[in-house]
């Protein structure tokens, strides 16, 4: 045998060292599995036999959803839920058979949910020691009945748990949206801890956003229990279980929105309409008032949705779960001439006191007739007077010199062609059409010049949701900021609550639209006019003892009846809200936006509807647009 | 026996892998009938049809480098470490690796974790390194960069974060550089600030310090009193294969990290003291392939694989008999799961193909008996 040459070297003798480091590994291990399975083995044997460990979660309790005063808005209720655990001991030795205890406590009721709960069952097999929830919200009747049958129901056991409540009901659903158990994924995907069989996630609006400050965190606690699920004290000279883990309660999420005003944005839209309110503070973005119609109780999704009921929910032809003023998009119709006056102001088209050729119901444009809203013209006006007037003939003219471009880059500073950025998951982004789009959509020069006239009135291709036409309306009555709106004005510790609440920095100008302050006065007093002047077609949101500024608007729908809108702001001279209301398929903004937006005004101001001026029959015809 | 098999001159070494590769595979079955039959509509075989199809994988994986001249594998060392480097790089990149319990530790598509891959590949590059240089270790030409690359791949693995394999990855190159021939006070150098990043790592992760305080006494750690639990349950001579409780509710992750746990308390202190000095026996046998080897890269890449599987097995069990805190590495062989088996498999290949070296007038160190082979059947036809 030749020795190698390395061998020799004094260094190599260092691999030596390893042989006695691997016996000594060997002599430890083993003396650790001695300690174990042969000296303690029978403490151990023993314990194992009589006892068994069972994980009791401690849930957590979810945040409060509140107010800007303080008044709740989601809640946490406490109730009673039946549990079963598939991994009992009676199972596991096969004592008992969990399908016939499953059939046998269907007996007492609730019958019609045994396959649910087979399958229940099934799936909160992966994870062991954790029991399965089977139902909630029981009645008394229902806990006696089980109680009484305990003894032939190994596995069950009634334990409170807090259950998610909307004390308001359908109020405010979008906004708050929703919660629901957590999906098998979600418990697989989440780092550990976060998620367990039963807990709720938030499923859309604050619920969804503000999920991670809400939930909080379970707590733990494995305890000792004997063969009939009692609990004993642990056994002496064995390992302790793991030390209890209290919940952690999730943060109170306090929003900017005022319960009272949001009432009342949605009485104003009223049961039958579909349609949005929202209602800002011009002078940071924060959300006072986000109403939508039709909505949901979101209690029903707490309480467990059959999926039937899902589908039904989620496939109605009126979309109830959808957040029209974040998710649904509008044309804006006549609301938007504001966009093309102050873009013909900023652009030198034309001054506030700009006449252009006299309108006489009709415009002729190449060979086409562009009428305008009043059939017997409006005369000769001014740009101010055919903002109060909404008169489409000088928009058109406006329209005209402007081009598509210019008012699409106008669109764009003024936030129309994008998101708010509201936290509220999903939110669409508002369109505007330019140039290159026409080009792109139906071919170069392939489509008439006139879309530039319908765009001026706000018709066309144009669409924007309801909170961007908000953003729209405060940035006029701010003096040119486009605030980022925001729903949240702090987030509260659950032992904290006295403390004043910290705001956090929430209020960020997202933009400018770069558009001048004259311009923008300008603008004001058009809409000022517009709800008082003399030519106002938008009279029917007065508000007594209120300068009121606003805007119809009725947008043509190939659909079916026209939608109608009003934005604004109130009161002119120190502008503290700024609102955009839509309504679906309800005729003129004049006469059907208009009086909502008035009743939000009046909720604002706490002026009692009864010293509203009823609105003239001959005014009719005024509102229209 | 097959020609194939002939290249593997320590039939010992060979036949040890392959009683734990075969234990290995009756434990998957075992421990996880439950949990698969839970998980999988009543499968209860789908984690064992999983891993049987690995473990045959890697006994492929195992023949191939066993016929391969591991002096095939010193020029190649440098691309071998690159290849690495990028998949622990790339695992960072969001987007690429796949998140798994909060740690990103797989590419998908990749039959290997990179961190797997890279153990293998730091200990094949700094033997070859070490190989070249000789003995001469001064600090700057040869301390340095094997410092450079032992620590950038222990940090890339602990962006995963997989602690756990970080400072297995260290010790093994400490190893190394130690049988290598490095003055102590340079390896102090590596040791040192491998610890005192790990310390860093534990201090500012609270899932890990959790783990410290549980082990300590200070926290709770249900998973090593379970384990404890299981392994007492075993007694002298174990419940019988297949009879644990502890795996159906008790004890997480019975297939893989807790695996020697089920194996105790099914076989009882016999049992386990038949594996451990299985497991011993193995490694004795692998620092005699070492020891015997023609050269000193042989001799030293022999030694860093062993070093690896060593040091895995000793921070498996070490965590389920209590004596170090749980890191969450699999026991060698054993464990379920892919990436491991593959890896380990393939450096007993590479011990088997080094043990076929030691008579020099053997095989010419320029031909495999894999060619050898190949060119007779041409010859044949």
């Amino acid at each position: 045998m030749s020795q190698s040459h390395y061998l020799a070297s004094s260094k190599q003798s260092r691999a030596r060292v390893f042989r006695y480091v691997a016996v000594a590994l060997f002599a430890v291990i083993v003396g650790r599995l001695f300690l174990f399975q042969v000296w303690h083995g029978r403490a151990y044997s023993e314990q194992a036999r009589h006892n068994r460990v069972r994980l009791e979660i401690l849930p957590r309790i979810r945040g409060e959803i509140l107010d800007r005063h303080g008044r709740v808005l989601a809640e946490n209720v406490l109730s009673y839920c039946l549990l079963f655990d598939p991994f009992e001991k009676e199972f596991v030795s096969g004592a008992a058979d969990v399908d016939e205890v499953l059939t046998s406590t269907a007996a007492l009721g609730g019958g019609e949910r045994l396959e649910e709960w087979r399958a229940l069952i099934e799936k909160g097999r992966e994870l062991p020691f954790r029991p399965v929830q089977l139902a909630c919200n029981l009645d008394i009747t229902q806990i006696s009945l089980i109680e009484e049958h305990k003894s032939r129901l190994p596995g069950m056991r009634i334990e409170a748990r807090p259950r998610r409540s909307y004390p308001h009901g359908e109020l405010a659903c979008h906004l708050l949206g929703y919660v629901s158990e957590a999906r098998q994924e979600e418990i697989e995907r989440s780092a550990e801890g976060v998620y367990q069989p039963g807990d709720m996630v938030g499923r859309s609006g604050v619920e969804e956003s503000r999920e991670v400050a809400l939930r909080g965190r379970n707590g733990k606690e494995y305890v000792e229990v004997d063969a009939r699920g009692r609990r004993v004290e642990p056994t002496p000279d064995r390992p302790p279980l793991p030390a209890r883990e209290r919940p952690w309660a999730g943060s109170d999420v306090v929003l900017t929105v005022d319960l009272d005003l949001q009432r009342a944005a949605e009485a104003a839209l009223g049961e039958e309409r579909s349609g949005a309110v929202v209602v800002l503070d011009p002078r940071d973005g924060a959300v006072l008032a986000m109403a939508s119609r039709p909505g949901f109780d979101p209690n029903v999704f707490a309480l467990g949705l059959s999926p039937g009921r899902w589908r039904k929910l989620n496939s109605s032809p009126l979309h109830p779960l959808m957040n029209r003023a974040t998710q649904a998009l509008y044309p804006p119709g006549s609301t938007l001439k504001l966009l093309t006056a102050a873009a013909a102001m900023e652009e030198g088209v034309a001054n506030p006191a700009t006449t252009l050729e006299p309108c006489t119901g009709v415009y002729r444009f190449g060979t086409r007739g562009f009428r305008c809203w009043r059939e017997e013209g409006h005369g000769i006006l001014t740009l101010l007077e055919a903002v109060e007037a909404s008169c489409d003939v000088y928009f058109y003219q406006l329209g005209i010199r402007l081009g598509v471009d210019r008012m699409a880059e106008y669109a764009r500073r003024f936030g129309l062609r994008s998101r708010t950025g509201v936290e509220l998951q999903g939110e669409k982004s508002g369109f505007y059409p330019t140039t290159q789009w026409y080009d792109k959509t139906y071919g170069h020069g392939r489509w008439g010049k006139g879309v530039r006239l319908n765009l001026a009135i706000g018709q066309g291709e144009i669409l924007v949701t309801p909170l961007g036409l908000a953003v729209f309306a405060a940035s006029i009555a701010n003096g040119g900021t486009l605030y980022r709106p925001y729903v949240v004005a702090s987030q509260v510790e659950r032992w904290d609550r006295s403390r004043s609440a910290r705001r956090p920095g929430r209020v960020t100008p997202r933009a400018s639209p770069g558009v001048s302050s004259v311009t923008l006065k300008a603008l004001r007093q058009a809409m000022e006019a517009a709800v008082s002047g003399p030519l106002a077609t938008g009279r029917m949101a007065s508000v007594p003892g209120i300068r009121v500024a606003g805007k119809t608007g009725t947008a043509q729908n190939p659909h079916g009846q026209d939608h109608a809108l009003f934005v604004g702001f109130a009161p002119v001279e120190a502008p503290e809200v700024a609102f955009a209301v839509v309504v679906e398929n309800a005729g003129h903004g004049g006469s059907v936006a208009a009086p909502v937006a008035a009743a939000v005004l009046r909720s604002y101001f706490h002026i009692q509807p009864d010293t509203v001026a009823v609105a003239q029959p001959g005014d009719t015809l005024d509102t229209a647009d | 026996m097959l020609e194939v098999f002939k290249a593997g001159k320590d039939k010992k070494l060979m036949g040890a892998t392959i009683l734990l590769m075969a234990v290995g595979l009756l434990m998957v079955y075992t421990s996880s009938a439950g949990l698969g039959a839970s998980r999988f509509e009543g499968d209860v075989g789908h984690y064992f049809k999983h891993q049987a199809l690995r473990a045959l994988f890697a006994f492929v994986a195992m023949t191939v480098m066993m016929n391969l001249d591991y002096h095939r594998l010193q020029r190649k060392a440098p691309w071998v470490l690159i290849v690495a480097l990028i998949a622990l790089v790339a695992l960072v990149v969001p987007g690429v690796g796949r998140e798994v319990r909060g740690a990103t530790r797989q590419i998908p598509g990749l039959p290997v974790q990179p961190s797997e891959f890279a153990r293998f590949a730091v200990v094949l590059y700094l033997s070859s390194f070490l190989a070249k240089r000789g003995e001469a270790a001064s600090f700057k030409q040869c301390i340095m960069p094997c410092f450079a690359v032992t620590l950038g791949a222990a940090g890339l693995v602990l962006l995963q974060p997989s602690l756990g394999s970080a400072v297995v990855l260290v010790l093994v190159s400490a190893v190394v550089l130690y049988v290598g021939g490095a003055r102590l006070k340079h390896l102090a150098v590596v040791l040192g600030t491998g610890l005192a990043v790990a310390v860093a790592c534990i201090l500012s992760n609270p899932y890990q310090l959790e783990r410290i305080r549980g082990f300590l006494g200070l926290g709770h750690q249900y998973q090593e009193d379970q384990s404890l639990l299981a392994l007492g349950t075993g007694g002298v001579i174990g419940k019988g294969i297949g009879r644990s409780m502890q795996k159906y509710l008790f004890l997480p992750d019975p297939h893989t990290d807790f695996v020697f746990a089920i194996y105790g308390e099914e076989t009882g202190f016999l049992g386990c003291v038949l594996l451990v000095s299985l497991f011993t026996f193995l490694l004795l046998r692998g620092l005699k392939v070492a020891a015997s080897a023609p050269d000193r890269f042989g001799f030293l890449l022999a030694t860093g694989l062993t070093a690896s599987i060593g040091l895995f097995f000793a921070f498996n069990v070490g965590v389920v008999t209590g004596i170090i805190p749980t890191t969450g590495l699999p026991l060698p062989f054993i464990s379920y799961g892919g990436s491991a088996l593959l890896m380990n498999a393939v450096a007993v290949g590479v011990l088997l193909n080094i043990s076929g070296h030691r008579v020099r007038e053997g095989v010419s160190s320029g031909r495999s008996p894999w060619k050898r082979n190949v060119i007779r059947i041409t010859e044949i036809r």
